[in-house]
């Protein structure tokens, strides 16, 4: 948000949030502010309770403090100035900054830093055409590109891409440029601005701080408000709607709402003073060959849903000593990174067509101001609004199915894993994946690997998924090798290496990582079939 | 209660009929849409459903036609009782005429044959509506219509929905309750015409009323692990669109399904059975998609398996009653509430 922008919208950010907790009352049988202060009193003592007592923590306590000794003597006028003094802290937190300037200058050289890092040269090589098609080789963008620019220049787009891995913000960063889309206000973790240089960038590139930490409802109304008010003023904003990363490597199966609606409450809010305000949605697929922390999110995965006890490793994924390396060892085996834009939504999750307009499932046009009006005037209605953001959200999960980019990792840990689920039969996956010296004949996986692609491509040609370069173009045995070189380059052998004619795993963990990429198409009957003849 | 405002029914099947009647007890103006000319001019002229509902008079609010959009045109609450045959076609019309702000009501019970979507489904992805309801129930038609005392419900995902339907319909003999289980109250609406064909030819072929209690009991196991797969809540099926309507449509010669299984056991074939009764039977087109989908999912369904024998495999009943029989012991309770059961 630039410098001009801020005051002015923190204060909006502020008097939306008090309005929000107001109705919530309200709607909760006139339920007391009283109540929201203690909760978010209570919560955020519990969370500074361990931490390291840094100078900011000790601000931080010191705060808190205050506002209990306050409120525990403060008559009704009072209390909601202190709620108010709550949500300015927050607000006045989570503000980002934005500098044309800064933008611009990024702009030129950001690329260039960001495609060294993503393609691990010095970046004076990136200048050379040998360094742009090793970019253009690594990472390919997909979808209607063209249109999302002509839409930005109409509207304002809300880009929601899947979550996987840490590397998804820098990717997107180098998506955005080399698209030329427009700067995209987005969330960051409050980790990021730790360093002085790297949060002054962030904060002139339009980052807000999203502290992941704080749990509490009012806090995350806050945020919600922050994106909102900043889409009033005509930012595209970036937001993840899964929340957190996917722990599973599945895509993402459900939806964090409450950012989801900000679209929708600027939407109302501009109609409500007579301003018709185009919000696009842009969902988006960022796929991996390589995940960079593949291992840790599919024990965190396996920690909380199953019944087993593992050891929880430290998530280092966020050192950028890490992200080289990572970029490195993926580049070293030519790993590929595909971003596919799915067709832009309007907030009510109705595609739009070239010009912008809602349509239905037979273009034709619709007036989606009929969709928010209450006795003939556009109006909020907390229920109703909720659940056009579910719908919304439904067709987020849709869009992600389809623009799902299926890449060779994922098609071989898919077969490898089905294999050995009917080979070594186990009561529940939790167990199965702790098999060790599962193996597979070589044939074995040659004519699965041939008897799935021949399933995917029938799907792919149903609009049903994407396909990545390897699979789509190269016979099973070439996809096999390729797949096997990414994997054991990065996760080492024990996913798999070769003994005589049998392919032999020592880490099922890995793979049901990215073989969970593919659960959501319904392969698994068919292939049980095949496999019962086979084995 | 009388409103001003305009109400729609897209059908004039005996229940699109029905609905219109109900309607027209707080409206000022129903409009009933069909494609019959015999019948609209009927229904305008001497106030009677000669086709569907012969010998009920009709209010006189109640206006038919045969223009679609004319049918639509200032209506804000649209019920659709189209079978489920051609609901995707005329859904596809009403697309044509609604300007997304409307409330659109299916009381359709069944799924669409090729895809196994549901009618409010259908509904969504044909129009530019939102706000989508779908009415169920034990609602027989005739007794509606003769005024004797019967429950419904309106499941949607919006209150508003829940709230304009109970206002539109709720009156001195129908009681109208609110679930926001769509998908369950829709698998409930459409899976009970299964059984209630197994209820018919348990009741022709004389196996008793305790057989027939087993069956019901068994069949709600049945559809609660049916519904699980699709994320509907299993709860629904114990309220009145799922034990209601199981009691109602598996006791009773007042439902086709129920008659045509009746028939079936009786040695009548199935083409002969659903021309006897003239009129569309879903259940028929239900066990097929059920059985295709179970066996797609690998969920077990013995009764429906059994039903299909008799319905599409022409076995004997004596045959798969003996095979249903000879199922191994299983617990009482089966029925499936959540991911840990």
């Amino acid at each position: 948000m630039k410098r001009e922008d801020k005051a002015e919208a923190t204060e909006l950010v502020i008097e939306q949030t008090l309005n929000d907790q107001k109705a919530y009352c309200k709607r909760q049988n006139d339920l007391s502010i009283d109540n929201i202060i203690h909760d978010t009193i209570y919560l955020e003592k519990k969370r500074l309770k361990n931490k390291n007592r840094s100078k900011n923590v000790r601000i931080e306590i010191a705060f808190w403090g205050r506002i209990e000794k306050r409120f525990y003597t403060a008559d009704r006028s009072e209390k909601e100035e202190i709620l108010r003094e709550i949500i300015r802290n927050y607000a006045e937190e989570i503000a980002g900054g934005y500098n044309p300037k800064i933008y611009k200058l990024a702009v030129k050289i950001v690329p260039y830093i960001l495609k060294a890092i993503l393609v691990n040269e010095p970046f004076w090589k990136l200048f050379s055409k040998k360094g742009k098609d090793k970019v253009n080789e690594n990472i390919s963008i997909l979808g209607p590109i063209d249109k999302i620019l002509r839409l930005s220049k109409t509207g304002t787009l809300i880009v929601t891409p899947t979550h996987q891995s840490n590397f998804d913000s820098i990717v997107m960063g180098y998506v955005t440029f080399m698209t030329g889309l427009p700067p995209l206000v987005y969330g960051a973790g409050l980790n990021l601005f730790t360093n002085p240089v790297l949060s002054y960038m962030m904060t002139n590139l339009g980052a807000y701080k999203v502290d992941r930490e704080k749990k509490n409802d009012l806090y995350k109304d806050v945020l919600k408000n922050y994106a909102s008010v900043s889409l009033e003023y005509g930012y595209h904003n970036l937001f993840y709607p899964g929340g957190t990363r996917s722990r599973s490597g599945k895509l993402e199966e459900q939806l964090k709402l409450g950012l989801l609606g900000s679209g929708l409450s600027t939407f109302i809010k501009s109609a409500k003073v007579g301003v018709k305000k185009n919000i696009y949605v842009v969902p988006c697929t960022i796929n991996y060959e390589l995940c960079l922390e593949a291992r840790d999110l599919i024990e965190e995965y396996l920690i909380e849903e199953g019944s087993r006890q593992f050891i929880m490793p430290n998530d280092s994924s966020n050192k950028i000593k890490n992200i080289l390396s990572f970029a490195k060892k993926t580049v070293n085996v030519d790993s590929r990174i595909s971003v596919c834009f799915g067709e832009p939504l309007d907030i009510f999750g109705n595609e739009v067509n070239e010009i912008g307009e809602s349509v239905d499932a037979h273009s034709r046009p619709i007036d989606i101001n009929k969709y928010i009006s209450v006795n003939g005037v556009p109006d909020f209605s907390f229920q109703r609004d909720r659940v056009y953001t579910s719908i919304l959200g439904n067709k987020i999960l849709k869009s992600f199915l389809k623009n799902n980019v299926v890449m060779d990792t994922h098609l071989m840990s898919y077969a490898l894993f089905k294999i050995f689920q009917k080979k070594y039969p186990f009561s529940n996956v939790y167990k199965q994946v702790s098999f060790f010296g599962a193996e597979c004949k070589q044939e074995l996986l040659l004519e699965t690997m041939a008897f799935l692609k021949e399933i995917l491509l029938k799907k792919r040609d149903n609009g049903e998924l994407k396909l990545g370069n390897v699979i789509a173009t190269k016979p099973a045995d070439i996809i096999i090798s390729h797949a096997i070189r990414q994997l054991t380059t990065y996760h080492g052998e024990g996913v798999l290496h070769k003994r005589n004619d049998s392919y032999i795993s020592n880490d099922l963990i890995t793979l049901y990582y990215y073989h969970n990429k593919l659960t959501p198409y319904g392969l698994e009957k068919d292939l049980n079939v095949w496999l019962h003849q086979k084995l | 209660m009388a409103t001003s405002k305009i109400v729609t029914v897209i059908g004039g099947g005996s229940f699109g009929t029905t609905i219109a009647y109900l309607l027209a007890a707080n409206h000022d103006k129903v409009k009933i849409w069909l494609r019959d000319e015999k019948v609209v001019e009927a229904i305008n002229a001497r106030h009677e459903n000669i086709k569907y509902t012969p010998g009920t008079i009709l209010p006189s609010v109640i206006e038919a036609t045969s223009n679609l959009e004319e049918a639509m045109a200032g209506s804000s609450l649209i019920f659709v009782s189209i079978p489920s045959k051609s609901f995707r076609s005329v859904a596809t019309e009403i697309g044509k005429y609604v300007k997304g702000d409307q409330i659109l009501v299916t009381t359709t019970k069944g799924f669409e044959q090729e895809s196994f979507k549901s009618m409010s489904t259908v509904l969504a992805e044909e129009t530019s509506c939102l706000k989508i309801g779908a009415l169920s129930g034990p609602n027989f038609a005739s007794e509606i219509l003769e005024g004797k005392p019967v429950g419904s419900v309106i499941a949607s995902r919006f209150n508003e929905v829940i709230e304009k339907v109970q206002e539109a319909l709720g009156g001195r003999t129908i009681r109208i309750y609110g679930n926001e289980d769509v998908c369950g109250v829709e698998l409930a609406g459409a899976l009970k015409n299964i059984y209630a064909i197994c209820a018919g030819i348990i009741h022709a072929g004389g196996f008793g009323e305790n057989a027939k209690s087993l069956m019901l009991s068994r069949a709600l196991s049945e559809m609660s692990r049916f519904a699980f797969h699709f994320k509907a809540n299993p709860s629904t099926f114990l309220g009145l669109a799922g034990v209601g309507d199981l009691i109602a449509t598996c006791n009773s010669e007042l439902s086709r399904n129920f008659r045509i299984g009746k028939m079936l056991f009786e040695g009548m074939s199935l083409e002969d059975a659903m021309a006897k009764i003239g009129q569309v039977v879903e259940g028929v087109y239900t066990l097929k998609n059920v059985k295709e989908k179970a066996d797609m999912l690998g969920i077990d369904m013995p009764i429906v398996d059994a039903t299909y024998k008799v319905v599409y495999e022409k076995k004997t009943v004596e045959m798969v009653w003996e095979d249903l029989m000879s199922i191994p012991h299983r617990k009482d309770i089966e029925f499936k509430f959540t991911s840990t059961d």
